[in-house]
Parts: C-alpha cells; sequence; structure tokens
C-alpha cells in the first residue's frame, strides 16, 4: 500500500486529478487555488502531460473545451471570481456535452471581495453556472483526502453522463494539509466515440459543437438532455449522516463547514441536544432522499453555510417545507466556530421543546 | 544572529521559525513571504506574543489584499536586534527577495541559512528531490544553505516510525548535499531522542 503523505487540499487534488488520467491542465493564477496550478507544472511535464498558464481564465476554459472534444481527460481551476469569468465557456461545454473538470476554491465576494474561504458560490456552481438549461455535477469535498478522492470521482462521472463535473471546495480545504493516500488502482477510462480525435478515413467524422441551426434540433437536444440528468438524479446523489437516526435537529452543511458542524453535534449531544449531521456530498444532484428521511424524526432542520443561506431552499424543497428551515452563517471569509452553532442549537432546541 | 528559514511550501518554515524564535526571548522574526497569503508566520502572533517574540509583517499580512509587498528593511531590523529569524515564502518563488540582500548578508559571518523539510511531502518525498529543490531556492537567492532542518511529520497522525525515517532521509540528504543537519524535529506529544520539539502548529479552523 502506498504510503500516506501531508497534503494541502490543492495538491492532493491536483495529484489525484493526474492519477486519475488528467492530461491537460490549464489555469490561471488566484488565491486560494494557485497551488494547483503550481503543481501542475512541475509535475505534468514529468507525466508526459501538458500544463498552459493561459492568458486568462476565460482563455483556460476554452483550452478545456478543445481538449475534451478530443476526449482527453482535462482539467481547469480557479477561485471564485475567475469561475465567473469561466461561466461563458461552462455553459458551451455543457451545451456540446463534454466531460471536463472544473474546480472552485471559493474565496470571499461579491466582486473581488477577499481572498479567505467562503462558500458563496452554491447558486453559481448549482444554478447558474452559464447561460442556457444545462447542469454541472458538483461535488463538495470535506477533508483533504476527499478532495483527492472526489477529483477522481468528478472525473468517471463527467465520463460516464459527458458532462462538466465541478469540484467546488474553499480557501480552508484548498490551503490545510491532511494526510492523503492515492489508491493503488484506477477505473479503465471509458471509450469516447463521439470524440474528434481524427478519423482516419476509417469512421464519419465527429462533430462537437452547441450551435444547432434548427430550433427543432436544438430542443430536442435540450430534452434528451435532461432525461440524462434524471437518470444522473437517481443514480448519483451521495450524501453522509452523522448520528441522524433519532436526531430532532437535522443540521446539514457541506464542505469544510460540515466538520466545524460535526463538532458542533458532539457538543450539543453532550447537552442532552438530539442534534445530527446530514453532509451533502454532491450538491448536484442534491440528495433529496437523505432529508426526506430524516423527517420520522426532525423537528427542524438548520443550514450551516459560508454565505447568506444559498443551500437553504434546497433544503426546503426537500422537505417539501414541512419543517421550519433555520440558517446560521458567515461571508466575507468569516468562519463560523462550533460555538456558534451551538449557540444556534440551543435556541432551535429551546423552541421545539415548546411545541 | 540570523537564522533564515527556507524550503519546499508546506515543509514547516512558519512553525519551524516560530519555534526557534521562541527559544531566544527578545528577538525578532520577520514574515518575509511574499508568495502564499495563507498560513503565514504573521497567523502565530498569539504564540509569539506569549514568548517575548517581536514580529514584523508586511503591512497587507492577514487581509484580503494579496499583493508581495515587503514594507520594511531587513538591514535595519537585523542591524538593530540581537538575533533575528527571517521566515521565507515557499521554493525558489519564495526565495527570490533573498537576493536583494545577498551582499548585506554575505558580508556577515554570523548568518546561518536552513533548509526545511518533510520527507511526506510528495514533492520533497526522496532526498533527490529535496536536494533538488534545496539547489533552485540556493540559485534563487545566490546563498548557500548551511544546514537542514529535518521536520518530518504527518500531522496528528506523525509516529516514531515516521520520525525515524526522516532522520534517515534527512542523513542522506545532507550526504549529497553536503549540508550539515541543524536539527530533526519531533511533534508537541512526541518525545524523541535527540530532536527539537516543536510546540506550534497552524490552526485549520474546524474546531478539532
Amino acid at each position: 500500500m502506498e504510503e500516506r503523505m501531508l497534503m494541502k487540499g490543492n495538491e492532493a487534488l491536483a495529484e489525484a486529478a493526474i492519477r486519475a488520467g488528467c492530461k491537460c491542465y490549464f489555469g490561471y493564477p488566484i488565491t486560494p487555488q494557485t497551488e494547483i496550478a503550481a503543481y501542475m507544472s512541475k509535475r505534468m511535464p514529468k507525466v508526459g502531460g501538458v500544463f498552459i498558464q493561459a492568458e486568462s481564465e476565460i482563455a483556460a476554459i476554452n483550452m478545456v473545451y478543445g481538449a475534451a472534444s478530443a476526449g482527453v481527460r482535462a482539467m481547469t481551476s480557479s477561485s471564485s471570481p475567475g469561475i465567473s469569468l469561466k461561466s461563458e465557456g461552462i455553459s458551451y461545454l455543457a451545451g456540446a456535452d463534454l466531460p471536463c473538470v472544473i474546480v472552485n476554491v471559493e474565496r470571499g465576494g461579491p466582486g473581488l471581495g477577499g481572498i479567505q474561504p467562503s462558500q458563496s458560490d452554491y447558486y453559481l456552481a448549482t444554478k447558474a453556472g452559464g447561460h442556457g438549461d444545462f447542469s454541472l455535477l458538483v461535488f463538495a469535498p470535506s477533508t483533504v483526502q476527499e478532495m483527492a478522492d472526489l477529483a477522481v470521482k468528478a472525473f468517471d462521472t463527467a465520463d460516464k453522463y459527458r458532462m462538466p463535473a465541478m469540484i467546488l471546495a474553499d480557501g480552508l480545504l484548498g490551503q490545510m494539509m491532511e494526510p492523503v493516500r492515492f489508491p493503488e488502482s484506477y477505473a479503465p477510462q471509458p471509450e469516447k466515440p463521439w470524440a474528434c480525435s481524427g478519423h482516419a478515413n476509417k469512421r464519419e467524422h465527429n462533430i462537437v459543437n452547441s450551435l444547432y441551426l434548427v430550433p427543432e434540433e436544438l430542443e430536442k437536444s435540450n430534452i434528451a438532455r435532461f432525461e440524462r440528468y434524471e437518470t444522473v438524479k437517481r443514480e448519483e446523489a451521495l450524501s453522509e449522516n452523522y448520528l441522524t437516526d433519532d436526531a430532532q435537529i437535522i443540521v446539514t452543511a457541506f464542505g469544510a463547514t460540515a466538520r466545524i458542524v460535526r463538532s458542533a453535534v458532539n457538543m450539543a449531544r453532550a447537552e442532552g441536544i438530539k442534534a445530527g449531521l446530514i453532509r451533502p456530498v454532491t450538491l448536484w444532484p442534491f440528495p433529496v432522499k437523505a432529508y426526506r428521511d430524516a423527517l420520522s424524526t426532525a423537528k427542524a432542520y438548520l443550514s450551516v453555510e459560508m454565505n447568506m443561506g444559498q443551500m437553504v431552499n434546497d433544503v426546503k424543497l426537500a422537505i417539501d417545507c414541512k419543517r421550519p428551515v433555520h440558517f446560521f452563517g458567515r461571508t466575507g471569509g468569516m468562519v463560523p466556530t462550533p460555538a456558534e452553532v451551538l449557540a444556534q442549537l440551543r435556541a432551535i432546541n429551546e423552541q421545539t421543546g415548546k411545541d | 544572529m540570523i537564522t533564515i528559514i527556507t524550503g519546499h511550501y508546506g515543509s514547516g518554515k512558519s512553525t519551524v521559525a516560530a519555534n526557534l524564535a521562541a527559544k531566544s526571548p527578545g528577538s525578532v522574526i520577520v514574515d518575509m513571504d511574499t508568495v502564499n497569503p495563507y498560513y503565514r508566520t504573521a497567523d502565530l502572533k498569539i504564540y509569539l506574543d506569549a514568548h517575548g517574540v517581536r514580529l514584523v509583517a508586511p503591512m497587507y499580512a492577514r487581509t484580503n489584499l494579496d499583493v508581495p509587498v515587503l514594507d520594511f528593511d531587513i538591514v535595519t531590523i537585523c542591524d538593530s536586534a540581537e538575533n533575528t529569524v527571517i521566515d521565507m515564502g515557499g521554493d525558489d518563488a519564495g526565495t527570490y527577495p533573498l537576493g536583494k540582500y545577498r551582499s548585506y548578508l554575505s558580508a556577515r559571518d554570523d548568518v546561518q541559512m536552513l533548509y526545511t523539510v518533510n520527507f511526506r511531502r510528495m514533492l520533497t518525498a526522496e532526498p533527490s528531490q529535496a536536494a533538488e529543490v534545496m539547489h533552485e531556492i540556493e540559485n534563487a537567492c545566490g546563498l548557500r544553505i548551511t544546514g537542514i532542518i529535518n521536520n518530518t511529520n504527518l500531522g496528528e497522525a506523525t509516529d516514531e516510525d515516521i520520525i525515524r525515517e526522516g532522520i534517515a532521509k534527512a542523513e542522506e540528504l545532507s550526504r549529497i548535499t553536503g549540508a550539515g543537519i541543524y536539527a530533526h524535529t519531533s511533534p508537541a506529544g512526541i518525545s524523541y531522542p535527540d530532536t527539537l520539539p516543536v510546540d506550534v502548529i497552524m490552526d485549520n479552523r474546524l474546531g478539532g
């Protein structure tokens, strides 16, 4: 078995992508994700891959479009403002049904915002990664090990459904160091008979495109894509439950925040408050069933996020608004503390006790 | 005495630098990281204050302004302090700013330039790789590494086997580069003979 190494989240993600067969990385520096580009610049030339520091984020995402069209596993990464810039290209990738991985190590916004960790691109990732009718696969790692593991899963799932996948991390996960172990073997990459990889006069030439000359064809492609999304929703939703079996208060959080909440749940349990944690691992598809199943014991839900409450509506929809969904968040690079979350749990516990 | 701490990204430069400075109360520690605004010397201010170490950091450290500005003069600081620890940024990229002071530092006879290495880091896992990074750092500033600080660890998962393995690799690094071993470290909670205990860690803000 391979030895564990001490890695930053950004480095672990980059190394995992290489091991998953990523051959092309195109990026542009921005804090707090710059280590991904720095790591790729050192490693890619040694493994027969390509590293290009593009002239802009927009150029980088369009390079991903080109490489993915040829059937190559390709990746780009940035942080919040840079992902806004990539949005047009992401829409084109989705419209052309191209698998790829886009990494967002979020920082505070809106605008230039700040360099400290944030989760305020939840909407951007799950609802509006660009114009048009489409969705991205969105994975939310919570540990440095998961930065590695979900990078591999993102490539595999993207190829399986011919969809762009996004890793939605934050500055904490990108920068913090934890032990990581890489698997010894990886699933073989699927054939890509649709790729523009050279027909050698042996087959019809392939076309990768998002332009449709007649509206009937465009509508047909949109409907077919959304039928595929239904399969993804059924098959690919992932979540982790912690102490939810008897939980009267379900706290939910994704990414690094879930670890803070886990500490708060432990503190609450020590006081006799029956709290439990649901951590969505995929943000799209949203793990609706986990929230619905918890209705049997839950009297209230609490969403804790490093934003102004962007996940709250998804929780409300998951449970058809059958319970109150409270919210606690910090923004602008501020990180919630376990004590702050515990205070929220105490207040909700008091309230539900009266009901 | 001037002690310059260099090394690969994430090798533990800031924690080692803070630890060394804390062993000489009244010393000055200089945060010279112009590469990465996260997890820097300035984040250890509470620890440094508690140990009587004066922190000199760029005015924009710990703010949202991510610019490589050093608004202080190393010569003035070093001339006025008995003991100065200078904590550089990672790799060759983080060492370039030192080049400006090469002639000043070369003229003094009380400068030690140390290279921090963790053999549980992916790009310095083997002595040959660590030697490569070390030479890149020397070339970036035009100064020679005078000693190796072996800071091999796996965070909270560090055990005696990992420390032992690090010591063997550090000795190999010393052999192939000619730089002597300044110290082997051990994290708080593990007492390993003849090591420098490092009792400060960067807080990941996740509350355990």
